[in-house]
């Protein structure tokens, strides 16, 4: 008889204490989680670099992928030019590839045999492409941190550069390269096509 | 924002109220489902366990079913009062939808009630039985009906037709995401149906005092864990068909979701899926040690455990350590440190993740034949199981309920800052987007929510008239 009172409150006290635990977990939950303006969070504020701007992503998905890169001026033998074309001599071009832009993404060059020297400075893998008068080629997809080189022969013209991979091309990853042998600035209703 | 909740802000309150509706409608809609079957196995086969199966789960959906109502008015009354605008646009825009929702919830739970009140007085013939099964049938195809009512609304929400100020009632019902919604959910309800079955029984055994009832709830956990496990596998199928929708109603949905501020979220998807998988696994070999003999097989566990950790591994690795794609690294640390080295990136990829994943549910299907195989060669000792199994039992639906929260709340956050996506913007102060630290104290105060209510719905329905049996 005292042994089974003794077990019925030994299982009394234990589911307490179950409810009890859960009961508090719960309240401690709901306290880091509280977002009404008025209640002071215990929380801390995460470091910026860990959360983000409040905004940014959306922000930037509305107005910066689509907008073209700016030129940096940081390529060897290229000047920024009329317009906010880099113009680069010839031989190779030098394009860093990040999400989702590519810098330079307004170039131009003579025509004939170049080498792209592409750098993947994103966190993301990529790849590079370049369509236009004569010219349909895929570089092979690379992963951050590392430079690969496409060689191709352009002709006089207007070329699409884009990364082809997932939606990049979409998010604003792409730019434009003329082949013209004329002077910067002046160019022909062909290549403004 | 018209009002506001106190303490915990309307989000707070709106997530809570909503997920505890969805855990426990996904019970009450997806364990109908094998109830019915296992009434006509029992029928079919003469063994009673599966009748025994059925109506014992029966009645815990009876129960659940009034808890499943109370909560569906606790989210409609957070709707109509800090989310006003949005619940005016969606009664308006959806009207129609609504009003057959009101009209198949009735229908639905009408024939809930009669299917259980009616077991007992339909057992006594042949007829009877057929015509409950019946019943059943139908209980089913209405409650599927209601899911995709409500799965309307919410693809709608998600993917909304382009062209919305023109589109008509059929457009908006038909979004992108509908019908990839309405798999994802069947086959979800069908793994939680299942899970929640095991989580019951394993609660039963334990607490079960009768060698003969052991012998059943060690039964029963089986077949529970046999459903949900077997649903699970074709959940990453049926999730892909729904990524894939999103992807290309707009492809900037994917980048958030995969490489922005919802990657994190599919890490710990990663690890979840992978803690289900293991939880399975050692079910399986527990259950193979009440077989008669089948302690042979015993050495093949450690190679098979071996391949799921290191699937495992692959899963979780993620590319990189930034929290989304505007994350700066701290001062003085290399961008490059918080990257995956090069010579480990193919651990990051699609691909790797692809071959772990096929490699863990491989060895689960080994699991699985060598299961049959012990079992097709000696006697199945029912209630012979360790006891830790059932904690496993339990361990398993605490993960896929956790896991269900979390991916309900990426196809929520998919949304960015609207409520309708493109449509209507969130302009309350809760519009951004939640930290995954966020966004996992949420799910899991819903997940503990959820199982102190259905510790209650056992209690209520098996403990507390037991003695008097």
């Amino acid at each position: 008889m005292a042994r089974g009172l003794l077990k019925n409150i030994a299982a009394l006290a234990s589911g307490a204490a179950v409810f009890l635990l859960a009961a508090a977990l719960l309240a401690w939950m709901i306290a880091r989680v509280a977002e009404h303006p008025g209640v002071p969070r215990d929380a801390g504020k995460p470091p910026p670099w860990f959360t983000g701007e409040a905004g940014a992503v959306r922000e930037t998905l509305e107005h910066s992928p689509v907008a073209p890169a700016p030129a940096t001026g940081a390529q060897s033998g290229a000047a920024a030019t009329g317009g906010d074309f880099v113009e680069v001599a010839g031989g190779s071009i030098e394009i860093a590839l990040t999400e989702y832009e590519m810098k330079p993404g307004r170039i131009r060059t003579k025509p004939g045999t170049v080498v792209f020297v592409l750098r993947n400075e994103g966190r993301f893998a990529h790849n590079f492409h370049v369509e236009g008068p004569g010219v349909d080629t895929t570089a092979e997809k690379f992963s951050p941190g590392r430079t690969v080189r496409l060689q191709v022969t352009l002709q006089q013209g207007e070329y699409k550069i884009s990364c082809p991979l997932s939606n990049h091309d979409q998010r604003g990853m792409h730019g434009t390269l003329i082949a013209t042998s004329r002077p910067a600035g002046r160019l022909t209703a062909d290549e403004r096509r | 924002m018209p009002l506001d909740f106190p303490l915990i802000g309307a989000r707070t309150a709106i997530w809570l109220a909503a997920q505890l509706h969805l855990f426990l409608a996904a019970f009450v809609l997806g364990a109908p489902i094998f109830i019915v079957v296992s009434e006509w196995l029992g029928l079919r086969t003469k063994d009673r366990r599966y009748e025994r199966l059925a109506k014992e789960t029966m009645k815990v959906v009876a129960i659940a079913y009034s808890l499943t109502a109370i909560f569906g008015v606790l989210f409609a009354f957070v709707l109509m009062g800090p989310y006003q605008p949005v619940a005016n646009y969606l009664f308006k825009a959806l009207y129609p939808v609504w009003m057959w929702y009101g009209v198949f919830i009735l229908l639905e739970t009408i024939c809930m009630y009669l299917y259980w009140y009616t077991w007992e007085p339909l057992n006594r013939s042949l007829a009877g039985k057929w015509t409950h099964i019946g019943i059943g049938v139908l209980l089913n195809v209405l409650g599927t009906i209601v899911m995709l009512l409500m799965n309307a609304v919410t693809g709608f929400m998600n993917t909304p037709p382009k062209a919305i100020e023109t589109a008509g009632l059929w457009t908006m019902v038909n979004n992108a995401a509908w019908w990839p919604l309405n798999l994802h959910r069947f086959l979800g309800n069908i793994t939680f149906g299942g899970f929640v079955v095991a989580l019951f029984a394993a609660f039963m055994f334990l607490t079960s005092k009768k060698e003969e009832d052991r012998a059943f709830y060690d039964w029963m956990g089986y077949i529970g864990n046999l459903i949900g496990v077997g649903a699970l596998i074709t959940m990453p199928l049926a999730g892909y068909i729904l990524s894939k929708e999103l992807f290309i109603y707009d492809a900037q949905l994917a980048t958030f979701m995969m490489a922005d501020k919802l990657s994190g979220y599919f890490v710990m998807q990663g690890l979840l899926v992978v803690l289900l998988f293991l939880g399975a696994n050692f079910y399986m070999w527990l259950s193979m040690q009440r077989i008669e003999g089948a302690a042979r097989f015993a050495p093949h566990m450690k190679a098979i455990f071996a391949v799921l950790l290191a699937g495992g591994v692959v899963w979780v690795v993620p590319q990189n350590f930034f929290p989304d794609l505007l994350a700066k690294p701290p001062a003085g640390v290399s961008e490059h440190a918080l990257i995956l080295p090069e010579r480990f990136a193919f651990l990051g990829l699609m691909v790797a993740k692809a071959l772990a994943v096929t490699a863990i549910i491989i060895m689960t299907f080994v699991t699985y034949l060598l299961y049959r195989r012990a079992r097709a060669t000696g006697r199945i000792l029912w209630g012979g199981i360790d006891p830790m199994s059932q904690y496993v039992l339990i361990f398993i639906p605490a993960v896929a309920v956790y896991l269900m929260g979390l991916m309900g709340a990426i196809r929520s956050l998919t949304r960015m800052d609207y409520h309708i996506y493109g449509a209507v913007k969130d302009v309350t102060p809760y519009w951004y987007t939640a930290t995954l630290g966020h966004s996992s104290i949420m799910v899991a105060i819903a997940t503990v929510v959820f199982f102190l209510l259905v510790a209650f719905v056992f209690w209520v329905g098996f403990v507390i008239g037991k003695t008097d049996e």
